[in-house]
Order: structure tokens, then C-alpha cells, then sequence
């Protein structure tokens, strides 16, 4: 059985956006629509302080709040664990956007486009459905990586099968070193932090 | 990081919300007063009932960003609260009106059965957004039994209002004993609130994104400010009770807008102080540097 | 299935989105659309660095807002109207009105100004200013960018040694007023390597930046007072005997005469003066010297402060009586693939200009080290001293501005002034992607071509270690053409000497010591490539007349300048000014980058707008609180320059008496409009752009 998951280093994460970018660009999405995006996260007081950046995206939940509250069931799971929306089905109630406990969901709005920002996104053909990260899944099934783990010019991201004991990511998760967001609430995110 | 809030769900579905919650109970009040005191309102009230559900739906598909694809929105029944609030208001609708076309009919045997199956429908759409809120896990103010509970008891003070409503125009010889109803109500709100409050603020020293939607809903404008107007439509219902005639049409009228629109209002409110949990904490980091 | 139907190619060829780093890159073109562009981790340079400006640089290609053919205005200058014209219509008006300017009032009075460019005709620009004749050719950034910490490292070790540390084989990385992850991927992705296999990192930022995030040492100093931490830290060196003394006396000359200057910068005085603690200075200092080989990695904020020379200088010999320069994992010097290169003398003709004419240029008499020709520097024409003549016609008046590349309406110190002076001057031609601010006031408008639509070489000084890349055409976006090919076009019609007939020809004339023409290089994989010679100046001696490491300067000292560095307190400061200090008591920074935008350029690209989509200044949250300010506020940082209105970032990572301003943004939002052009370093002339004073408050 297959199982997708990522490894993100938080070390080697620099928070310059590449990602963002190369997710952007290759899903031609609209203005507020970051399937990827990197949060800074500071703590401390000056001057101790301490900073991380993190990349945040889908997180393919083994138990996904979204797939449970869709009234129409457009959003599924396939069985190498990505949740997916099928956009035709999408009524755009955006229930799922608010029950998304890591902000992975967007609803496009126009309005929200700074004045004078022409729009160079694919919207159009998909204007009034919810959108997220699909986990790059038609590069996936051609055996590439997602374009996010691709792009990323530190190396920070890794990407493969959980379940294949031979992957670097099975054996980053086995070690213990590896944690998701929310780990306690028991959503099963598949996309997982490490420190360097 | 702080704790997020949604931003989807606003003043239309709040809207919805309201309407769907003071339709259902309508009927409920219409039924529990037929059953309990033996008071048969106006049956205007069944017309009213759904057709505050219809508006609410219409409001509802209004907010859709696909609404063609609405006729899927029974899909998932099996697990989503928003299927199953569709299906719902569907039958509501549908059986209300049926009600009412039976209502002419009433000498047949097996219409009683149709005024429970009625009955059971409303609970189920007054139930439906509460339940529907609280299915969302990681808005730990929602997900509380308290909220659902607070939710359920402005939905049948709503209900009581929109009767008392009606009832000044069209049935005012009920006023008296409807007055008795909703004044108890509304005191029971009012103590509702109150303890809705404790059990947020308390859940907020467990979770911080509780803890933020209490701070939103006990600042100035927040519920506070909805048990002090509620407050006063109870003693505009006390004053009207001890009335009569047409002041007491208009002073129970006072009262019951003042209801509906604290019931509304409590809707909008539960809706901004939508937060999430933290996405990020100081726990998981120093999980991941090992310094737990 | 249906994919085998589309034809995908995976071209090869590297960025110039910024202009520096030359990022190798793999362009993905779907039947004849560029859809992505991915890092080319294959890259001897940069080994899979990359930006989102050069991923987004998709949008670029294909923005509607593109400058698609040359245009003449149409009606009163800035009023919007514009007649399309054709390329020969277009350059042969500006050949003519530029001879005929030459002609009645002297070569001198055309001002060739430049932004930082996009590629490598950043010293065929200087050739193309010295074979029109004109001694007045300036950058936007020049006297405020790379030029005083250039002229400061010709000085020191004779090369660039500061600009390239060798991070991958460093043991400690010292970041001094840089943050590669926002402008310098190659040296970002050194420095996270060196990391990861253990190397410690100090940086020095008055903001904890994203590289500062990963800092082992922070060193949160007052903006400006870098030359003070630096003597510090060398104080702390001496003193406690960490330099390398076997390199000080193998390689270095003026050791003595340092020891003595350096011994009035105790830990402590230089506490008090950057607002860093003792042990913090203490710390970094020996950090950086014992964990050798060390590098060291800069940026143009050293040549945004009062005296960017003393700074270049003294981190210049920090670096060097530490051991660490031509060394394995310290600071290297860069070197050409054996093509002609295109940093010297000879290249940018320098010496075809008359000597008096050396002496015209504007900003020769105040500023030489920056406008007069010293055999280790490009001369260049002050920027302020041009506003000026621009609009007051002293020290005579300069009637046309040919600009490439650049946006002096909104980079440039005292923006607003440049505004008048655009206003003013009689001529202006502008070569340019977008409409920008300064293109709007133009007579005649050029398309200039991206990265993606020009055959090139990455062989600017940056970004030559050992390496030669080429640059390939992959895309055409309506007339736009290469500001290369615009100078050649321009030299053939004026018959200007040391030109070409082509592009081609140019690039096959760079090309002629490899052995190889463009194609030629291109069949072969584009990449010429040999290890860096590290360690030949110490063999065989450093280009300076000594043929040492200079600590102490004899050429400074002839000029009439120290030959030792030394502190000086910004033209405004808490300390320099106290009762101005009363009026703006915050200690403003500006000019701070994000990884999405290039000086004043990108915020029309959708993509990169997404990530940065508002102009921010970084406040510390608990003196933002005390002020009422929340984060997300719109507030008013004044000056005594101007002001500007930003939204207000709150955050810990930076002292409760500094505030840090973006750069670049257009409109009051432009942190130009805060700075000031006339209180300019000694010498060199250089803009403070970082170490002034504000105010800041809530607005509406």
C-alpha cells in the first residue's frame, strides 16, 4: 500500500518563498490563493529571540475534517492517501474551508486583488469552487516529485512513500524526529517537520 | 502563531441560520402548545414555519459559489451535517406544507401522524446548524456541548418571538398565555447565557482558541449586550402581559422584535468568534527541537 | 497519452532576474509557452539555487503590461500619451538628439545612467558611456552599491575578495548587513549547507532577518554603526591574540599602525556606541577567528552608511588578519573561465577619455573616490550632483538623461527630488520592461527584453568564480529587444569606436579566448569550468603595490584620507544630533529587501504579489504597543526629509529604538521619500540610506 507523506527540515527553511512561487505559477492560481505558503513564527524577546519559517500546505489527513463535513462529497481520498477536490462537484459552501483545521483551503475572491494587479490565474475556468493543494498528483503518478519539493533551493522538503521502508521519509518518520501540526487532536497529517 | 478564525461563514449564513433555527421552533411551539396546554395557535404558523425555512434556503444558495451544483448537496448524508441539514429542510418544507393542506382534513384518523412527523422534522432542522458547528473539531468553541445547548435555546426564544409576532395580528386572544411562554423563556435564556459564558471561559483556559472566542463574545456588542437587550424585551413581555388591548399588541411586539433580533444577532457572533486552534505552538516547536 | 502529443523542451540557461547571481536554471517550454522554471541543481555555481522572482519570471514573459514596442510621448511629458514608433525611427532619435546635445554643449551635458542591470551589459555600458565621450555615466545604485566596498577591497587586497565567501568549506560563517536568502541564493544555499554539516553562523543585522533567524550569534547593532563593531571586533582579536599571526606577517603590511588605532575600540566603548552588549562582541569575534577557515558574506549596506570606505576597510582586514582570505573556505577571489572579462580598464575604455573630461564629471571635485579615475576604479558621475545640474544648471547644465535599466523616481535618495529633476531636464530616453515611474516621464520609451529573451553570458564579477555560463533565448515578447543589442544599434549609428556589428559578434569577441563562439559553447552544454585558483595571490602575491595585504593604506593617504579605518557617527543620530533626536527619536533603517521584488520592480507580477502584497516597517512590538500601534496598521514614519506611510510588521527581532523600512515600494509608501541626497560620505559621496532618524505613529 502506498502512502504519500513529506518531510519538511524547519532548519534548513529560510522562508524564502520559492515554493510559494513554483506552486503558484505551475497551478496559475489567483490572488490569495496559496496552496503552499510559508508562515514565520516568532518567540522569544529582543533580543532573544528565536524565528522559524514553515511551510505550510495541504496536510492529506489520514482523517480529514473536510471530507467528513462536504455535503456533496466532492472531496475525497484516494488510496495512496491525498485528499482531492473533483471541482465539478464542488458546490462552494466553503464548510470545509472553515472546518480545515490548517488553513489548506481557499475560496478565490476577486475583490481581495490589490487595484491595478492584473489577473494572470486560471480562475476563470474554476471561478466559485473551493481549490487546495493536490499534492502535485499527476507528477506524482509519472514518479516526479511535487513542484514545491522540486523547486525548494535548499533542499528542505522530502517527498516519497511512508509505507516503503526504503524511503527516506519512512525512515525520518520511523525515527521519531518527525512531527505534524496538531499531532495531539489526531488528524493524521501526512506532511511532517523536522529539526536539521 | 495565535489561533486563526474563519472567515466563510458570515452575516448570510448567520441570516440562514436564524431563519432555518426560528421557523422549526415555531412549529415546535405550535405543536408543544397543541399537545401540553391544549392551545391551538393559528394555523398561520405552519405556513410561517417553512416559509422561513424557504427564505433561509434561498439565502443559503445565494452564498453558494456554485449553486448548479446545489441538487449534490444531499450527497454525503452519512457523515455531513450540512447533507443532512439539506435533507432536513427539504422535508420540513415539504411536510409544512403538507400540514397545512392536511389541516383541512383533520377529521381522518391518521393526520395526528403527520403532525408528529412534522414535529420530529422541525427538531431535527432547529438541531441541524448547532450540530453543524459543532462537527467542526478544531473550533473548540463550536465543538462544546455549551454551544449547542445556547444555540438551541435562542432558536426556541426566536421561535416563541415569531409566535407572539404572529400572534399580535392575527391571534391576539392568546397573547396572555403565549406571554407566560416566552417569558419564561427568555429568563431561561437569559440564565443560559450567563452559564454559556462560564463554560466558554473555562474551556478557554484549556484551549486558546476558546479562549479568544470568549474574549469576542463577552466584549462590548458580544453576548452580554444580547442578555441585557433580552433582559428588556422580558420586561417588555411582563408589561405587556399586565396590558391590554391594542398597547398590548404593540408592546409585545416591541418585545418579540427585540428577541428576534438578539437571536439573530447571537448567530452573527458565534460566527465571527469562529478560531481555531493555534496552527503552530511553542510546544510543537520545542517538540521538534527537542527541548520538551 | 495525450502528453506525448505536446512537445516539452528543458532548456538550460541561467536567470538574470537580479542581475547578480545568475542562478542556473531549466526552463520548461510546453509547445512554445514557457510554463515553469526550475533550479538546475547540475549548476557548478549555483547548484539549485533559485528565487521566486526568477520562478515567477513566467508572468513576466507574459504580463499584458509588457512594453512591447519603442514609443515617443505624445503630449506633454508624464501626461500618458504615447505614438508608437518603430526601432529605427526610435534610435535613430535618440542618435540625433544626443550628437546634436554633444555637439552644441559638450559631451558632458548627456547623462548615461543605468539602474543595477539585468545581465551582463553592466560594463558595456560604462564602454558604451566612454566611447560616446561623456564622462557622465551613473548607476542608481553606484556610490550606494558595490562601488565604495569595491573600491575599499582594490584597496586592501587588490580584488573582491568580500564578495564571494567559500562558505561550503567554512567553519563559521560571519553575515555582515546581508541576507542571502532574499537577494543571494548561491550564497544562501552555501551558508545552509555549512550549517547543516555543523558550521556555526553570526549575523549582523539591526533586524533578525530570515538568514539571521539562523543565526548562532545575533548582532542586533544600531544601524550605522557597523565600522565601530568592526574595529571592535578586531580590538578583541588583537588583544586577545586570535588573528593568525603568521598570516599577518607573511601577507599583511600595517599591522602596528592598526593595533594602535584599533586599542581605543574596547568591547565596551563599542557597546555603547552600536547598543550591542560587550559579551555579544566579545562573542562573535572570536567565534568567527577560531573557527577558521572562516568566510564572511556582505552586501550594499555596506554602502549605504555614513563612510561605506571605512566599512569595506576594516571588514576588509578583519577578514585578513584572521587568515581567511585566498583561502579554502574563507573569502576568495573571482576569476574568469579564461573569457575576456569585462571588469577592467581596458574593457570599459576608460582610458579613451580625455583627461579633462575626468575632471568634469559631476561630483569630480567633492567626491574623487567616487567621479575621478584612480586606475582601480570605474569612475562614475555622482547622482545628486546630476539632479542638480539638472535642474540649477551648476556646475553646468546637463540636457539629456539616457537611462537603462533604471528607476531613479523611486530608488534613488531624495526620490522626490529625482522626480523634479526628470521633470526638468530637456531630453530623457528610457530603456525599460514596464511603464515605471521614470519611464512615465520619458520623450521616447524603449522595450527592453527579459532574462528569458536574449542569448547572453553570466560573466559580471559576481558571478565568475572559475565558471562561465551562457544565457539562451527561449521566448520573444513583441519588439522588445536586448539592452545589448540597443547599445550596439545605438554605437553603429553615432559610429562610436569599440563596437560590434551584432550581438553575436559581441558575445563571440567575449568568447574568443575559450576557443569557442556562442554556438559553439552552446552545443557543448554552455558551461566552461574550472576550479578556482585558490591560494595564487599568496603564492604569487596580492595586486596591490606592495604586493600585500594593505591594513594600512598609503594610497588613502596620498588621496588625503586616513589610511587606517576609523568611526564616525552618521550625519544623524541620537548622538550626532540630539536635538533632532528629540523630534524623531527612532533610528531608522531603510532599504529592506524580501525575496520577491528587486529594488523597485515585480509588484505587477500576481505571483510575487501574493507573497508580499503590502510596503512594511518593522517595529518592536513593545514600543509599538506603548505608540497604540497594532500589527497591520497603517502608520506615518517621518523624517526630516519627508515622510511615508507603510503597514506595521510588530515583531521582537528588532531594538525598541529602530525601525526598519521596506524598499521599493511606488507612491507614499516609497522609503526614498525619507532619506536625503545631500549629506553625502566623505569622499565618495555615498547616500545614508540606513543610520537616519524618525518618527512613526499611527495614521487613520
Amino acid at each position: 500500500m502506498m502512502h504519500y507523506a513529506m518531510v519538511i527540515n524547519l532548519g534548513k527553511c529560510v522562508g524564502c518563498n520559492a515554493c510559494t512561487a513554483a506552486c503558484k505559477i505551475d497551478n496559475a492560481t489567483g490572488f490569495g490563493v496559496k496552496y503552499g505558503r510559508v508562515v514565520e513564527v516568532e518567540t522569544g524577546k529582543f533580543p532573544d529571540v528565536e524565528k522559524l519559517y514553515v511551510p505550510l500546505l495541504c496536510m492529506h489527513c489520514e482523517d480529514p475534517e473536510c471530507l467528513k463535513v462536504c455535503p456533496t462529497k466532492a472531496t475525497f481520498k484516494t488510496e495512496d492517501g491525498v485528499v482531492l477536490i473533483d471541482r465539478d462537484k464542488c458546490m462552494g459552501c466553503r464548510y470545509c474551508v472553515v472546518a480545515c483545521p490548517f488553513m489548506a483551503r481557499f475560496f478565490y475572491e476577486d475583490s481581495k486583488r490589490p487595484q491595478g494587479l492584473p489577473r494572470m490565474d486560471k480562475e476563470d475556468e474554476r471561478l466559485g469552487t473551493v481549490e487546495k493543494c493536490d499534492l502535485c498528483i499527476d507528477r506524482v503518478k509519472e514518479g516526479q516529485n511535487p513542484v514545491c519539493v522540486e523547486t525548494c533551493p535548499y533542499q528542505a522538503r522530502i517527498f516519497g512513500d511512508a509505507d516503503d521502508p526504503e524511503s527516506e521519509v519512512h525512515k525520518l518518520i520511523q525515527s521519531g524526529r518527525a512531527k505534524t501540526l496538531k499531532e495531539e487532536e489526531g488528524f493524521g497529517a501526512s506532511v511532517y517537520y523536522i529539526w536539521w | 502563531m495565535k489561533p486563526f478564525k474563519q472567515n466563510e461563514f458570515g452575516k448570510r449564513v448567520a441570516a440562514d441560520f436564524f431563519l432555518s433555527g426560528t421557523g422549526s421552533s415555531m412549529y415546535i411551539v405550535y405543536f408543544l402548545s397543541a399537545l401540553i396546554a391544549g392551545f391551538k395557535l393559528n394555523s398561520a404558523i405552519l405556513l410561517a414555519g417553512p416559509a422561513l425555512i424557504l427564505a433561509g434556503l434561498v439565502l443559503l444558495f445565494s452564498e453558494l459559489g456554485k449553486p448548479s451544483n446545489f441538487w449534490r448537496s444531499v450527497a454525503n448524508y452519512r457523515t455531513s451535517w450540512m447533507a443532512r441539514g439539506a435533507i432536513f429542510n427539504f422535508f420540513y418544507v415539504a411536510a409544512g406544507f403538507g400540514i397545512l393542506l392536511t389541516e383541512s382534513l383533520r377529521s381522518y384518523s391518521f393526520l395526528p401522524w403527520i403532525d408528529a412527523t412534522g414535529f420530529v422534522i422541525a427538531l431535527l432542522v432547529l438541531v441541524y446548524p448547532g450540530m453543524l458547528l459543532r462537527a467542526v473539531k478544531d473550533i473548540p468553541a463550536w465543538n462544546s456541548a455549551s454551544t449547542l445547548a445556547v444555540t438551541l435555546i435562542f432558536a426556541l426564544s426566536g421561535g416563541g418571538a415569531a409566535v407572539i409576532l404572529a400572534s399580535a395580528f392575527i391571534q391576539p386572544q392568546a397573547l396572555p398565555e403565549e406571554l407566560v411562554a416566552v417569558m419564561v423563556l427568555n429568563a431561561f435564556l437569559i440564565i443560559s447565557g450567563e452559564l454559556y459564558l462560564k463554560a466558554l471561559r473555562s474551556l478557554g483556559s484549556k484551549k486558546e482558541g476558546a479562549d479568544l472566542s470568549y474574549k469576542e463574545m463577552q466584549k462590548k456588542g458580544g453576548v452580554r449586550t444580547l442578555m441585557f437587550l433580552d433582559m428588556i424585551s422580558l420586561v417588555l413581555y411582563i408589561i405587556a402581559f399586565f396590558s391590554a388591548g391594542a398597547l398590548q399588541y404593540v408592546i409585545a411586539f416591541a418585545g418579540s422584535m427585540l428577541t428576534l433580533y438578539t437571536a439573530y444577532l447571537f448567530r452573527v457572533r458565534l460566527l465571527e468568534a469562529g478560531y481555531h486552534q493555534p496552527l503552530i505552538t511553542k510546544k510543537f516547536i520545542d517538540s521538534l527541537k527537542n527541548k520538551a | 497519452m495525450i502528453l506525448c502529443l505536446v512537445k516539452i523542451d528543458n532548456i538550460k540557461t541561467t536567470c538574470s532576474i537580479c542581475g547578480h547571481n545568475q542562478c542556473g536554471v531549466i526552463v520548461e517550454v510546453t509547445d512554445g509557452i514557457v510554463t515553469h522554471i526550475w533550479p538546475d541543481r547540475s549548476d557548478p555555481m549555483t547548484k539549485g539555487s533559485i528565487c521566486p522572482k526568477s520562478i515567477a519570471s513566467v508572468q513576466l514573459l507574459y504580463h499584458p503590461d509588457r512594453l512591447k514596442y519603442p514609443m515617443v510621448r505624445d503630449g506633454p511629458r508624464g501626461s500618458g500619451n504615447w505614438k508608437r514608433v518603430t526601432w529605427d525611427e526610435a534610435l535613430d532619435m535618440i542618435s540625433e538628439k544626443l550628437l546634436k546635445i554633444k555637439r552644441e554643449s559638450g559631451p558632458e551635458a548627456i547623462v548615461m545612467a543605468r539602474g543595477t542591470n539585468r545581465g551582463s551589459w553592466i560594463r558595456l555600458f560604462n564602454r558604451f558611456a566612454n566611447s560616446f565621450g561623456t564622462p557622465n555615466w551613473t548607476e542608481s545604485g553606484g556610490a550606494q552599491c558595490f562601488t565604495p566596498r569595491s573600491l575599499a577591497q582594490q584597496l586592501t587586497f587588490g580584488g573582491l575578495a568580500l564578495e564571494w565567501p567559500d562558505a561550503e568549506f567554512s567553519n563559521a560563517v560571519l553575515v555582515w548587513g546581508a541576507n542571502p536568502p532574499a537577494t543571494w541564493p548561491p550564497k544562501a544555499r552555501k551558508i545552509i549547507e555549512a550549517k547543516s554539516r555543523g558550521a556555526k553562523l553570526i549575523v549582523v543585522d539591526p533586524v533578525m532577518s530570515n538568514i539571521a533567524s539562523k543565526a548562532d550569534v545575533w548582532v542586533p547593532l544600531r544601524p550605522g554603526t557597523d565600522v565601530a563593531l568592526a574595529m571592535g571586533m578586531i580590538n578583541v582579536l588583537i588583544t586577545e591574540g586570535l588573528y593568525d599571526k603568521e598570516y599577518v606577517s607573511r601577507y599583511c603590511i600595517g599591522f602596528e599602525e592598526l593595533a594602535k588605532r584599533v586599542s581605543e575600540y574596547t568591547p565596551k566603548k563599542v557597546s555603547e556606541i552600536t547598543w550591542v552588549p560587550e559579551e555579544t562582541i566579545e562573542k562573535a569575534a572570536r567565534l568567527y577567528a577560531t573557527s577558521r577557515p572562516s568566510s564572511i558574506a556582505i552586501s550594499a549596506t555596506f554602502d549605504e552608511i555614513v563612510d561605506p570606505i571605512q566599512l569595506g576597510r576594516a571588514v576588509s582586514i578583519l577578514a585578513a588578519i584572521t587568515g581567511n582570505v585566498d583561502v579554502r573556505g574563507g573569502n576568495i577571489f573571482p576569476e574568469t573561465a579564461g573569457q575576456v572579462s569585462i571588469d577592467t580598464n581596458d574593457f570599459i575604455m576608460i582610458e579613451d577619455l580625455p583627461e579633462d573630461l575626468d575632471r568634469k564629471r559631476l561630483g569630480a571635485d567633492r567626491y574623487p573616490l567616487l567621479s575621478r579615475y584612480l586606475k582601480i576604479n570605474f569612475p562614475m558621475a555622482h547622482y545628486p550632483t546630476v539632479l542638480e545640474a539638472i535642474i540649477k544648471g551648476e556646475p553646468y547644465k546637463v540636457r539629456a538623461l539616457f537611462i537603462m535599466g533604471g528607476n531613479p523616481a523611486l530608488s534613488i535618495a531624495n526620490s522626490e527630488r529625482a522626480v523634479e529633476a526628470l521633470k526638468e531636464v530637456e531630453f530623457i530616453a528610457v530603456a525599460d520592461l514596464f511603464m515605471s515611474k521614470t519611464a512615465e516621464l520619458a520623450d521616447i520609451v524603449l522595450p527592453v527584453a527579459s532574462w528569458l529573451e536574449y542569448d547572453g553570458l553570466a560573466d559580471s564579477a559576481q558571478a565568475t568564480y572559475g565558471h562561465l555560463r551562457i544565457r539562451q533565448k527561449v521566448a520573444t515578447v513583441g519588439e522588445a529587444k536586448s539592452d545589448t543589442w540597443i547599445m550596439i544599434e545605438l554605437a553603429k549609428r553615432m559610429g562610436l569606436k569599440g563596437f560590434w556589428n551584432s550581438e553575436e559578434e559581441y558575445l563571440d569577441y567575449i568568447l574568443k579566448p575559450t576557443g569557442y563562439t556562442f554556438e559553439q559553447l552552446k552545443e557543448k552544454g554552455g558551461i566552461i569550468y574550472h576550479e578556482p585558483q585558490i591560494g595564487k595571490k599568496l603564492e604569487l602575491g596580492f595586486n596591490t603595490p606592495s604586493r600585500k595585504i594593505e591594513l594600512y593604506s598609503n594610497r588613502l593617504k596620498e588621496w588625503g584620507y586616513d589610511p587606517l579605518p576609523f568611526y564616525r557617527e552618521p550625519f544623524e543620530s541620537p548622538y550626532s544630533t540630539p536635538e533632532l533626536a528629540k523630534k524623531y527619536p527612532f533610528v531608522l533603517t531603510t532599504g529592506r529587501r524580501v525575496s520577491t521584488y528587486f529594488h523597485t520592480a515585480h509588484r505587477n507580477v500576481p505571483a510575487l504579489r501574493d507573497i508580499y502584497p503590502e510596503p512594511v516597517v518593522e517595529i518592536n512590538e513593545d514600543t509599538a504597543r506603548e505608540l497604540g500601534i497594532s500589527d497591520g496598521d497603517t502608520v506615518r514614519i517621518e523624517t526630516a526629509h519627508g515622510f511615508a506611510v507603510m503597514k506595521a510588521k510588530l515583531t521582537q527581532g528588532i531594538h525598541p529604538r529602530v525601525v526598519a523600512a521596506q524598499h521599493g515600494w511606488p507612491g507614499l509608501a516609497n522609503d526614498n521619500r525619507l532619506t536625503d541626497n545631500q549629506a553625502c560620505a566623505e569622499g565618495i559621496g555615498s547616500t545614508t540610506l540606513r543610520g537616519l532618524l524618525c518618527n512613526i505613529r499611527r495614521e487613520g
